[in-house]
């Protein structure tokens, strides 16, 4: 479904360049739920804001299944991410001054969607993830854990073939972040291919793969064994 | 102290750390100070400051309303009063423990040092009792003011001068002091000079630079007013101490009126039963007498208001700014609070800061102030006179003023940032980003906005009100033409002529100024239109019922005595019957001009042409009309031509009253020669002056110019309140713009980590600008439907000072509406763009 060949990111600071991707190449199948692990600095972030068209500041080549996402402007590569991908925050990035319901449906509020559908896409998502009495509460009313819940329903809505998420728990405890990787791998069950940053190795259990980041490089690409039992 | 110290300190070095924002904020305060305090510099002088004397609040003037000059007969309302009337109130009234007396105007005099062959200087002279400086508690500043020996009949003559004659026309010469001067060649000695700060009793534009005692004004003045029942002088007391002046008012009324019963065996039977009408009233006179106050006390005051609403957005415009860092500065507020510090110790910190900024601001304001008050009194008086004794440099009431000005509007808008920024709750501020906390300034920050919008809507649509009125006052059709005249004013009378003399000084005008290659036409006349002067009258017309209490105003009618060439040469077209000519002289019967207004009024139902009038209620000279001449405007710009007739300068009257003659006599004195010329006027300004010199080289010259520059000098007022009112709506749009372009881009700032989530969650740029856009003119608009009822609101106010143009002129009303749409566009466009050209990655990491 993704393929890149000798991606790289330099970041540039006054004279020196830094490299925090180097010569990336990583195949990714559809249905597949990939950890990228490694230490702080290693371009876990940075590989993920390549996957997910936040940032076009990279050299090499990005496949998008038939897309060759290299070749498109800016405005090209933003519409097909808006179709094709979501986006889990560490931070949530629930906005403040709307409701849950509001928020879960600001991704399609972009889209060219009419109201009702729209209405009813956010209630058939609320009730999926259990949480209609919630829809008229504002962020700042819920609890970390229902948070993240919100900001995986919000990425979810439009059924996006890619779900990214940097460090989905790491604002969560134990109990929460458990919730929210049976959440996971519930969606990676039903179809969505899942890229997820992490520094757990629970976390990284609920994965099919995973692939470690050091210095910018991908150094190490395994297959995950002992998976985590439903 | 301590503490206030270290706040002070703390506040020194946060606004240094911050220079952008410091300039910002002392450049806005700078101008919203500085325009207040210059308005107020003006307002002081001209509306508030006391007269330099002894205990102004002790002074009190005869009469409410000022008149000038000289008037004759019952006045109703007394203001203006005949030498032995003002003995009898002088003699009668104990509660006074003096009453003075000064001439309502002045008097031209040549005056040159006996002995000094150079020409002498026209000069303006005020006669006074000898108790006026002694009623004033002034004294001299060199030699000796007057006492009252010195107005006894036989007395020396003797003139006291004031210290700007004393400094320009004498370089402070000690031996001016009990030298001999001429004055109108009659020997008088200089016996003092009065302080640099005393200008008279009145504040007016060119006021007197000499002062001569009553008893000699018959020396200098063929038709001596002195001892006749003519209405001349004005009349301030100082109230006895413990005396209440409401005590005093009765009592002026009942000497008036028993004065009046005196003299009526000389009044007609209408007169006689008027006289229990007639009173005065007791006004303070501590700012003296303000015929400068009269004249520009709306102007002032509206500009003052303008100034206000200036200095509100100013103060919206920082109290925003100062919103913005208290928000950023939250965090360092909560570690404060977190670490003990008391609320009222962060709202203290906070406002010393912003007392601090204000002191600042104050400081370049005055500075502003004291530099542009200068320009606007400049602006205020241009061109009509020589001298404007209303001072613009630093007073320590304006000091005061502005001091607490800066205070104050350092405490206006340094407390609402302050109550903001020290309700940071500590553990919220200090969790950090990962739940975003509700921004508490964004409502006060949007209602700033909202309030800075409708404010400089409301300017701006005034400033274009009176813009628009100006052009129309200044372009109106006045009834006569300007281009290619000049004005001349002459005084004839400071020369020293007769009435007997006065046909040859007109022969040598009818021919010398001719001669001048280029000149067409020459008028002399009393008086030109527009010249700040006006003589009225009653008029009888037979077979009409005389004028009375009622009908009186009906039959005033304003007269000039003009030339031949008159209506030629101002441009004026006859439009009925003929003008004056040469063969209307005194052996031809006496005629007369008048214009539309006057026609319409008295012969509305035939032709004026060949009806009479008398200007006196026996009727024994008739006046006839020979032609009518379109409306012609002579003193209000903004008013209608008043009922107006002219008569021949080669003819006069014998009026049956004896006490009216003097008026006629006087009557005959050109004050203006116009000049109509081919071209361009200016070059021939030279050789006008030296023709004049020629005539008569003791005449003065008190000013010679353009026609135009004249009547331009007539809309000064309203030609000051449309310009600064103009400056001050566009200062209130860049502060507008300012205000709206801050509060978006802080907007814009405290949303980044949002526009990037929503950029990654599929916004394009398009959606940012449009939400950024969107939420910044909304504020202007709810801004803009406050302001326009406001604006419609404050027009009608102010509809006194418009000419021409309705308070409810869509034109304006829609034009400042626009322009402050497209400013409060541009500004937010600015921060929109800026967030729409966001990284998406970048607004996420700089979380």
């Amino acid at each position: 479904m993704i393929e890149l060949k000798q991606v790289e990111r330099i970041y540039k600071t006054g004279t020196t360049q830094n490299w925090v991707l180097r010569r990336i190449d990583l195949k990714i199948r559809q249905g597949e739920f990939i950890t990228a692990m490694g230490p702080s600095g290693a371009g876990k972030s940075s590989l993920l804001n390549v996957l997910g068209l936040l940032d076009d500041q990279w050299q090499g080549e990005y496949w998008f299944g038939a897309d060759p996402v290299h070749t498109l402007n800016r405005k090209q590569r933003a519409e097909l991410g808006r179709r094709n991908i979501g986006i889990v925050f560490q931070s949530y990035h629930l906005l403040d001054d709307l409701t849950v319901a509001e928020n879960i449906d600001l991704p399609l509020s972009y889209k060219d969607i009419p109201r009702s559908e729209r209405q009813a896409m956010v209630a058939d998502t609320l009730d999926r993830f259990n949480i209609v009495g919630k829809k008229d509460l504002y962020p700042s009313q819920l609890s970390g854990g229902q948070q993240q819940l919100v900001g995986i329903a919000r990425a979810v809505i439009h059924k996006p073939m890619l779900l990214l998420a940097d460090e989905p728990t790491g604002n969560l405890h134990s109990a929460q972040a458990k919730e929210i990787m049976e959440l996971f791998r519930e969606l990676n069950q039903a179809g969505t291919t899942i890229v997820q940053v992490t520094h757990s190795d629970v976390n990284a259990a609920y994965g099919s793969r995973v692939i470690q980041l050091a210095d910018g490089w991908l150094i190490k690409d395994t297959v995950v064994t002992n998976e985590v039992n439903a | 102290m301590n503490t206030l110290m270290q706040d002070l300190r703390y506040a020194v070095r946060q606004l240094r750390k911050a220079p952008g924002f410091t300039l910002t904020a002392v450049l806005t305060l700078a101008l919203g100070i500085g325009a207040t305090t210059a308005i107020f510099t003006l307002v002081h002088a001209v509306l508030l400051r006391s007269l330099p004397v002894n205990k102004p609040s002790e002074l009190y003037k005869i009469g409410k309303e000022t008149d000038c000059c000289v008037e004759a007969g019952l006045q109703g309302d007394w203001t203006i009063f005949s030498y032995p009337l003002y003995k009898q109130l002088r003699d009668n009234t104990p509660g006074f423990s003096s009453l003075a007396a000064s001439q309502a105007g002045t008097t031209q005099l040549n005056m040159r040092r006996d002995g000094d062959p150079s020409a002498a200087a026209s000069t303006r002279v005020r006669f006074i009792s000898g108790n006026y400086f002694e009623t004033f508690g002034v004294s001299a500043e060199r030699g000796r003011v007057f006492a009252a020996t010195d107005d006894t009949q036989g007395a020396a003559p003797v003139a006291i001068i004031t210290y700007r004659l004393w400094q320009r026309r004498f370089a402070l010469d000690p031996g001016v002091i009990g030298a001999s001067f001429l004055f109108n060649g009659k020997a008088v000695t200089v016996i003092g000079v009065t302080g640099p700060e005393f200008y008279g009793e009145t504040l007016q534009p060119d006021p007197p630079e000499a002062w001569m005692p009553l008893q000699q004004e018959p020396v200098f003045n063929n038709q001596s007013l002195f001892q006749s029942e003519r209405l001349w002088l004005q009349l301030i007391g100082r109230v006895r101490p413990g005396v209440s002046p409401a005590s005093i008012e009765p009592q002026l009324i009942v000497e008036l009126q028993q004065y009046l019963r005196s003299r009526s065996g000389s009044m007609r039977p209408a007169e006689i039963s008027e006289i229990s009408k007639q009173k005065t009233e007791l006004a303070l006179a501590s700012t003296g007498v303000n015929t400068l106050r009269d004249d520009y006390n709306k102007g002032l005051r509206l500009l003052m208001t303008v100034v206000g609403f200036v200095l509100l957005i100013t103060c919206a415009n920082i109290a925003n700014l100062m919103l913005v860092r208290g928000m950023a500065r939250r965090q360092q507020v909560s570690i404060c609070v977190a670490m003990g510090a008391p609320r009222s110790r962060i709202i203290r910190q906070i406002l010393t800061e912003c007392v601090l900024l204000s002191a600042i601001g104050g400081f370049a304001g005055l500075a502003i102030a004291f530099t542009t008050s200068r320009a606007i009194l400049a602006l205020a008086f241009r061109g009509t006179t020589d001298y404007v004794p209303v001072d613009a440099t630093p007073s320590l009431p304006v000091l005061v003023f502005g001091f607490s000005l800066s205070l104050m509007t350092g405490i206006v808008f340094g407390l609402l940032p302050a109550l903001i920024t020290s309700s940071a709750d500590p553990a919220e501020a200090l969790r950090g980003a990962n739940r975003s906390t509700r921004d508490a300034s964004s409502l006060p920050q949007k209602s700033l906005v909202i309030l800075q919008a409708a404010l400089s809507l409301v300017l701006l649509c005034g400033a274009m009100l009176l813009t628009l009125s100006l052009h129309n006052i200044t372009h109106q059709s006045f009834g006569f033409q300007t281009d290619s005249r000049i004005v001349a004013q002459i005084a004839p009378a400071a020369a020293g002529y007769t009435t007997a003399q006065l046909p040859d000084l007109y022969r040598k005008l009818d021919a010398r100024l001719p001669q001048i290659p280029g000149v067409e036409t020459v008028s002399y006349q009393m008086y030109s239109p527009m010249s700040h002067d006006n003589w009225s009258e009653l008029v009888y017309i037979p077979g009409q019922p005389p004028p009375d209490a009622k009908s009186g105003a009906w039959y005033v009618a304003s007269w000039d005595r003009v030339s031949p060439d008159f209506f030629h040469t101002i441009g004026a077209r006859i439009v009925q019957g003929r003008s004056i000519s040469r063969r209307d002289n005194q052996n031809t019967n006496l005629v007369a001009v008048v214009n539309q207004t006057f026609a319409k009024r008295h012969f509305s139902s035939s032709n004026a042409v060949g009806q009479r009038f008398a200007m006196e209620p026996k009727m024994t000279h008739f006046f006839e009309i020979i032609g009518v001449v379109e409306d012609v405007k002579f003193v209000n710009p903004a008013r209608p031509a008043r009922p107006m007739f002219f008569v021949p300068m080669a003819q006069s009257m014998i009026f049956t009253d004896p006490a009216e003659q003097p008026n006629e006599d006087e009557s005959h004195y050109p004050g203006d020669v116009e000049v109509l010329v081919h071209g361009d006027p200016n070059p021939y300004i030279p050789s006008i002056r030296q023709a004049l010199n020629e005539i008569d080289p003791n005449m003065p010259v008190l000013s010679i110019g353009t026609f135009k520059d004249q009547l331009s000098t007539n809309f000064n007022q309203q030609e000051l309140i449309a310009r600064l009112t103009a400056l001050f709506g566009l200062l209130a749009l860049i502060l507008a713009a300012i205000g709206i372009y801050a509060v978006t881009a802080y907007s814009v700032a405290r949303r980044t980590t949002e526009i990037g989530v929503r950029m990654a969650l599929g916004a394009n740029r398009r959606d940012v600008l449009r939400m950024v856009m969107r939420g910044a003119l909304t504020q202007i608009g709810i801004g803009l439907a406050i302001g326009l009822p406001a604006s419609i609101l404050a027009a009608r106010a102010a509809a006194s000072q418009l000419y021409g143009v309705s308070p409810y002129n869509p034109v304006c009303l829609f034009g400042s509406l626009i322009v402050l749409m497209a400013a409060a566009f541009i500004a937010s466009m600015l921060p929109a763009r800026r967030a729409a050209s966001m990284e998406p990655l970048l607004a996420l990491r700089m979380e």
